[in-house]
């Protein structure tokens, strides 16, 4: 039997327009030819409408659901929305984020499927399976696992692993013929709207449909929590998001005065300094200083990785491809999969040696 | 309050180099220390925390073997009141939703106010939690990194993109997966170790807890483990060779063509 496969959206993500292109290559992985995803976006008016225009460029079908409950989006409510319009057996995609994390796992057991999460591929695997590929034991090792989905399946999807597949319609190629309705490979959603005027070059394909009246028919779901509010992040005292030349502290510093040798460095390069998760956690460094999903997002154009595993929340903070280089004890740390340079060795060791290295090199 | 942790014994791998065994489907373990997952113990200083201020209990529960009863007599000698072994050769196996299950069957049976678990274990799934939740009709929520105790109900936050924060109102009893930094968990001396020695923990098996064997371990998993394997290395990841003075000047000197130091 084929899966119907959807993509749950909250209007309210941070990086919405990075997680539709993430689902949409889940989705057309997953879905195969045969049928195509519909994405679900929830949210309240007027953020659902811009979520639901973005959700079109990259799905032929979207369905809006609207509720002022909806302002910031509550995976709770949402689950129980879940519930009322997901046909039995669908394949259920979202990002392996702060919002997947707290809905997938539930959804899962509600919906009497398999969950899957934090996929870096997923493969059909002939009737009723398929197959996925996750980072383990700290993002050493990968694991290949199998799961049966005749009685469906929630995967939530690591952000990045999948890319924009084809459009499914390319309207903007179409505009000037008038027999575009029946284009080749136009799904039902995108044929219906190809008639559309398009502006530039943007491959629009998918109709919105309004689901909020149908799932809300019932009332309002009633769940036992509520968000109250949504603090944002602090500032620090030195801006990393705007540096240049980051030198990026982790775990292999053992101690708050070890910090002192990678500060001593990082006046000698002209580089700022930065943490990884653990750092912030033990209380040695602020949370401003702090890379990955959780803290900032930086875009130097060195990086220098100084007893960091390289796990996926980490690098998900770190755009713009600088030159990576990375020293670690660990020679099967993550950190090494993605750097330019590395040096399997002690931070403590390593460190000291290249500030010398500098000082002379400066004298 | 009674509170009710579910913690894992897990290898530590943050400094070893993982070797995958000769079948493909696990890692070697013999040479690996073991130890209480980094997430688990945060969920289980909180839970000592919120006990020593406002009264009950804290119970620690495991899936697992004889080896995993001490990580309970660790997070004892932490100053958790009891443990609980579930154990059983029908529980052998078990996916991530066999886990939940089994733990569920626990909780009916020794209901409590709050449940806490790590945000995530070794596995890296994040699952349990959610699951376990769903299972018992309660709410949810993850990455928790505050907990205020409002009567009947909590005022929680959870870390969401970015570094901000959710600040959400949960209604007890409730199930929320912890986050690490919530706290600074205690230094656990080895007088603390030699006492928790001494406590009796009880093993609950499938009989015990009414579970249907076919419905967890290797029988009910439908999320299969086919192999292990280690991810390829970065394109362009040059692993620099020789002495530590070498390695630390071709560093210098690849730095440099990047233009660091001015």
């Amino acid at each position: 039997m084929t899966h119907p496969v959807f993509a749950i959206l909250s209007a309210g993500g941070s990086s919405l327009e990075d997680t539709i292109e993430l689902l949409s290559g889940a989705a057309s992985t997953v879905a195969g030819e045969e049928t195509s995803a519909t994405a679900v976006v929830f949210g309240a008016a007027p953020r659902v409408d811009s979520a639901c225009r973005a959700a079109c460029a990259m799905f032929s079908r979207v369905r809006r659901v609207a509720h002022p409950v909806l302002e910031h989006p509550d995976a709770e409510m949402i689950r129980e929305l879940c519930r009322r319009l997901l046909p039995p057996a669908a394949i259920v995609l979202m990002a392996h984020d702060p919002f997947g994390m707290d809905l997938g796992p539930g959804l899962a057991v509600h919906l009497g499927a398999v969950y899957l999460p934090d996929c870096l591929e997923l493969d059909r695997e002939g009737t009723g399976r398929m197959s996925a590929v996750r980072q383990v034991f700290g993002g050493q090792v990968n694991a290949r696992v199998s799961a049966d989905v005749t009685s469906g399946a929630v995967i939530t999807v690591r952000p990045g692993a999948f890319t924009r597949p084809e459009p499914p319609v390319d309207v903007s190629r179409e505009v000037d013929g008038p027999s575009v309705a029946s284009g080749e490979g136009a799904g039902e959603g995108g044929s219906a709207q190809a008639g559309e005027k398009t502006r530039g070059v943007v491959p629009t394909a998918g109709v919105i449909e309004d689901w909020s009246s149908k799932v809300f028919r019932e009332g309002v779901p009633g769940v036992g929590r509520r968000i109250l509010s949504i603090r944002e992040a602090g500032k620090g005292e030195v801006d990393i998001t705007r540096s240049d030349v980051l030198v990026a502290c982790g775990r292999g510093f053992e101690s708050a005065d070890d910090l002192e040798l990678a500060r001593e460095l990082a006046e000698v390069m002209g580089a700022d300094i930065a943490c990884s998760r653990p750092l912030v956690d033990a209380r040695w460094m602020e949370k401003t200083r702090q890379v990955g999903s959780s803290g900032q997002t930086v875009s130097p154009r060195v990086y220098l990785a100084l007893g960091i595993s390289g796990s996926f929340q980490h690098l998900a903070g770190i755009k713009g491809k600088p030159f990576l280089a990375a020293v670690n004890i660990n020679r099967r740390a993550p950190i090494f999969q993605v750097a330019d340079v590395g040096i399997v060795g002690d931070v403590l060791e390593v460190v000291p040696e290249l500030t010398e290295c500098f000082r002379e090199g400066k004298g | 309050m009674d509170i009710l942790v579910c913690i894992k014994n897990v290898p530590d791998t943050s400094a070893e180099e993982i070797e995958i065994a000769d079948d493909g489907t696990d890692i070697v373990r013999d040479d690996l220390v073991y130890t209480v997952n980094e997430w688990d113990n945060y969920a289980v200083e909180e839970a000592i925390r919120i006990r020593d201020r406002v009264g009950g209990s804290v119970s620690v529960v495991t899936v697992g073997s004889e080896e995993d009863e001490e990580a309970l007599r660790r997070e004892i000698a932490m100053g958790a009141d009891a443990g609980f072994l579930l154990s059983d050769p029908a529980f052998e196996g078990s996916d991530g939703a066999g886990i939940a299950s089994i733990l569920e069957a626990f909780v009916r049976k020794h209901p409590v106010d709050l449940v806490l678990t790590g945000a995530q274990a070794d596995d890296e799934a994040g699952q349990v939690g959610g699951m376990l939740a769903a299972r018992l009709h309660l709410p949810f929520a993850s990455l928790v990194n505050r907990i205020d105790i409002r009567e009947d109900r909590l005022t929680v936050e959870r870390e969401v993109d970015g570094g901000n924060v959710e600040v959400v109102d949960i209604a007890l009893p409730c199930v929320l997966s912890i986050q690490t930094g919530i706290n600074e968990p205690r230094y656990v001396g080895i007088r603390g170790i030699r006492k928790a020695a001494a406590v009796h923990i009880p093993v609950l098996g499938a009989a015990e807890l009414e579970i249907d064997p076919a419905e967890v371990g290797r029988r009910g998993a439908r999320v299969l483990l086919e192999s292990l394997f280690v991810p390829a290395q970065g394109e362009g990841a040059v692993m620099l060779e020789g002495s530590l003075g070498q390695q630390v000047a071709q560093l210098a000197a690849a730095l440099k063509t990047q233009g660091v130091i001015r």
